[in-house]
């Protein structure tokens, strides 16, 4: 029946859609770490610092300028040869291809990529920041991440992005036809960070890595340390994977749940009446959580006014007090994690403590000069408007006060 | 069942045939009363009484606006949509058992219920609003039935080997569609939603999905009650019928029709739901045994508790909310089992 055929195929793609934290042990691009679970346990900053120290320590940096080419360990524990930096390079993961031109701050090396990538590419501003992203190959994979190996193949890539946790079945057939495969799992701070260190190592770009990384570790701290400096009780931010078609909220181990309480708030679907990852809940549910503040998010076309308006949401704190808002997308979605989540994280922090007085925040200034260093460009006050959502979320409070242009 | 036994249940048709159709009212009155009373968010018995009371009489509830929204806009449509929803597929189900007299029909086999799901993925798949997807779910079932009547109808009628054969080939034929429209969709907006839709789910109930939902449910179950007696006519075989003056073929084809206008109008609303079509009118039949007359309408009323119970439990549970299609199989599967294992002499003539 096709209800049931279609249940299974959809758990795969779940799986795909690949925001959940995945607690299995994973090999990070340097040696000597413990378990991703233990890296989770630790703070974010600690984990990134541990990363750099670990890698950058013991001179075994999986990218060297030595002559015998890169090494480098994917998140499958795969040790992975290169001649030389790659110049030809297929994603598959969704978040990769972006990701990938962010790090190389070039469209350049992308020969290849998933049909989800290039229309996410097409409809933000990426499309606009590197035109020639849109004339690259993007049927190389079907909607499952199973790749198609013969147009891969005719693309004579260097290497081969493929997701490494998804189970062997998408990656054996590349390596059977004797591409290289770059294995990787996403989800957490700690993958960010992988996937950084990952992609400057194989574009032989490993100071632009360690500087993206600098950078995160400082936003994460002067994020944290705004949350911390809050007196009374943290707001309780709910967010909405979906809203439109059945409600579903982020719980335990998701990225959410991670930057909701690196802010200093709190998330509801996360306390007594906890719910696992991404699920699907009732809206009596979402009455008792009673958040302060509702999280739209990018998977969806639901907007703060169709929550607005509706009856059965009026008595929610949020909707009281007209705190809905939609997250923005940027360079990718501003939700998962990705190259601008410390946008993310600034702009998360501004909606949960807004500054008194109508105080505008710097979050315009720092998109500036977060483009002008991932992409080269500096984007318009309009296109800011539209990363924003701004139209949208005007309604909401504050958010014309905060985030002026 | 020979025609001495038919007539005998004829006469049988008294007093005492309304027990079981008043007993199962009563509890499905007991499953609503009880669905309304529970959820997620607490709101006290008689806040409960008080809301549906000011809504039905010009007084003023006490009760908080919340507690009201709660009552009357999330879970009073629920329900409604629960006790159509299960009511018409249970009593879709024991109709089409009857015409094609095989104890393994579901309303899924005439390739309705594909047919629908090909509808609604499509409307999910271009980013169509609600009504699209009830449009869409509704025109697709009744597509997947016309081109069943083009495959089945000759000169002579559509014999029954062909119908099953026609639902068959209907089902597949749009089962690959909605395959197709998962290969296309994106894996990270569209997908999930179609995914979610296909579950089989009443999360998203509203009043206005309860307009769009009882005009074919209420239509097709309405007209599956008025010919309930030539139902138990078929139900003999084609030949004893004709010697008794019912036309066969009609009668088969408005059951049909109506079996999917229900499939139709519930996919549409609430995506795939299994079993309540197969397994409530086995209950059915063994309780009250095969005479129609009382049998379809006690199928609509069990199928209705049923739904409206097993939907209460999918989202009173957990915190999160289980999947209500999997529950209706997670249950059914067993029950049917267990059924099986302790009737199997008398599934289907001597219940």
């Amino acid at each position: 029946m096709a209800g049931r055929f279609q249940k299974e195929e959809g758990g795969g793609v779940s799986e795909g859609a690949g925001l959940r934290t995945r607690s299995e042990p994973a090999a990070l691009p340097c040696n000597g770490l413990a378990s991703r679970r233990t890296l989770l346990k630790a703070s974010a900053v600690a984990a990134g610092a541990a990363l750099l120290t670990a890698c950058g320590g013991d001179g075994s940096s999986p990218a060297t300028t030595r002559p015998r080419g890169i090494t480098v360990t994917d998140q499958r524990g795969k040790t992975i040869v290169f001649d030389k930096p790659v110049t030809r390079a297929v994603t598959i993961p969704i978040p990769a291809a972006s990701m990938l031109i962010a790090i190389d701050g070039s469209a350049d090396r992308l020969v290849g990529m998933q049909d989800a990538s290039w229309t996410a590419i097409r409809d933000g501003i990426m499309g606009t920041m590197f035109p020639v992203a849109l004339k690259v190959t993007h049927d190389v994979a079907n909607e499952e991440f199973a790749p198609n190996v013969e147009s891969i193949l005719a693309l004579s890539p260097d290497v081969v992005v493929q997701w490494g946790d998804h189970g062997s079945e998408i990656i054996t057939p590349l390596e059977n036809a004797g591409l290289t495969v770059l294995g990787l799992s996403y989800g957490t701070q700690a993958d960010l960070t992988a996937w950084i260190r990952l992609f400057a190592a194989i574009t032989g770009k490993p100071d632009r890595g360690r500087a993206m990384l600098t950078q995160i570790n400082a936003q994460l701290r002067n994020v944290r340390s705004v949350g911390s400096a809050e007196r009374g009780t943290p707001p309780k931010i709910l967010y909405f994977l979906r809203y439109a078609d059945g409600l579903e909220v982020a719980g335990t181990d998701t990225y959410n749940d991670y930057y909701i309480a690196l802010v200093g708030a709190t998330n509801p679907a996360t306390g007594t009446k906890a719910v696992q990852g991404f699920a699907a809940v009732d809206v009596e549910q979402v009455l008792a959580w009673d958040p302060d503040i509702i999280l739209l998010g990018n998977f969806d076309s639901a907007l703060p006014d169709d929550v607005y308006r509706d009856d059965v949401w009026r008595a929610v704190s949020a909707v009281r007090a007209r705190r809905v808002y939609k997250v923005p997308f940027g360079g990718y979605r501003w939700d998962p994690p990705g190259q601008e989540s410390p946008l993310m994280w600034r702009w998360l922090s501004d909606i949960a403590f807004p500054m008194q007085s109508g105080t505008a925040s710097d979050l315009r200034a720092r998109i500036v000069s977060s483009y002008q260093f991932l992409y080269r460009y500096t984007p318009t006050t309009s296109q800011i408007d539209d990363i924003l959502w701004t139209d949208v979320n005007s309604g909401s409070v504050h958010y014309r006060e905060l985030f002026a242009g | 069942m020979s025609q001495a036994t038919s007539t005998e249940a004829a006469s049988r048709w008294s007093a005492r045939s309304w027990v079981p159709i008043l007993a199962t009212s009563a509890v499905l009155v007991a499953a609503m009363v009880t669905a309304l009373s529970i959820g997620r968010y607490s709101v006290p018995f008689s806040s409960v009484v008080q809301t549906l009371g000011s809504h039905i009489l010009p007084i003023k509830a006490p009760a908080s606006e919340t507690q009201q929204n709660v009552v009357w806009l999330v879970r009073f449509p629920r329900v409604l949509l629960a006790v159509l929803v299960g009511g018409g597929l249970g009593v879709a189900g024991a109709a089409l058992q009857a015409i094609f007299r095989n104890p393994l029909v579901s309303p899924d086999i005439i390739g309705v219920s594909s047919g629908a799901s090909f509808g609604g993925a499509l409307a999910l798949l271009l980013g169509l609003g609600s009504w699209y997807l009830v449009g869409g779910a509704f025109v697709f079932g009744l597509t997947a039935l016309v081109i069943l009547l083009l495959v089945t109808l000759g000169p002579e009628g559509a014999p029954m080997l062909m119908v099953v054969l026609g639902g068959v080939v209907t089902g597949s034929f749009f089962s690959a569609l909605v395959a197709l429209t998962t290969y296309v969709a994106d894996p990270y907006t569209t997908l999930p939603a179609i995914v979610f839709w296909l579950l089989g789910s009443l999360a998203t109930a509203t009043f206005a999905q309860v307009a769009v939902a009882v005009a074919p449910i209420g239509v097709g179950t309405v007209a599956l009650l008025l010919v309930r007696w030539r139902i138990n006519v078929l139900s003999l075989g084609d030949e004893d019928a004709s010697a008794l003056g019912v036309r066969p073929g009609r009668i088969r084809w408005l059951v049909l029709v109506s079996a999917a206008l229900i499939v139709a109008g519930a996919v549409a609303v609430s995506g795939v739901i299994g079993w309540v079509g197969l397994v409530i009118p086995h209950l059915a039949r063994m309780w009250v045994g095969p005479d129609h007359r009382v049998m379809l309408p006690v199928s609509f009323l069990l199928g209705a508790a049923y739904l409206v119970a097993v939907d209460t439990l999918a989202r009173t549970l957990t915190a999160g909310e289980i999947p209500l299609g999997v529950l209706t199989a997670l249950i059914g599967a067993p029950v049917f089992f267990l059924l099986l294992r302790r009737n199997r002499d008398r599934v289907w003539d001597s219940a």
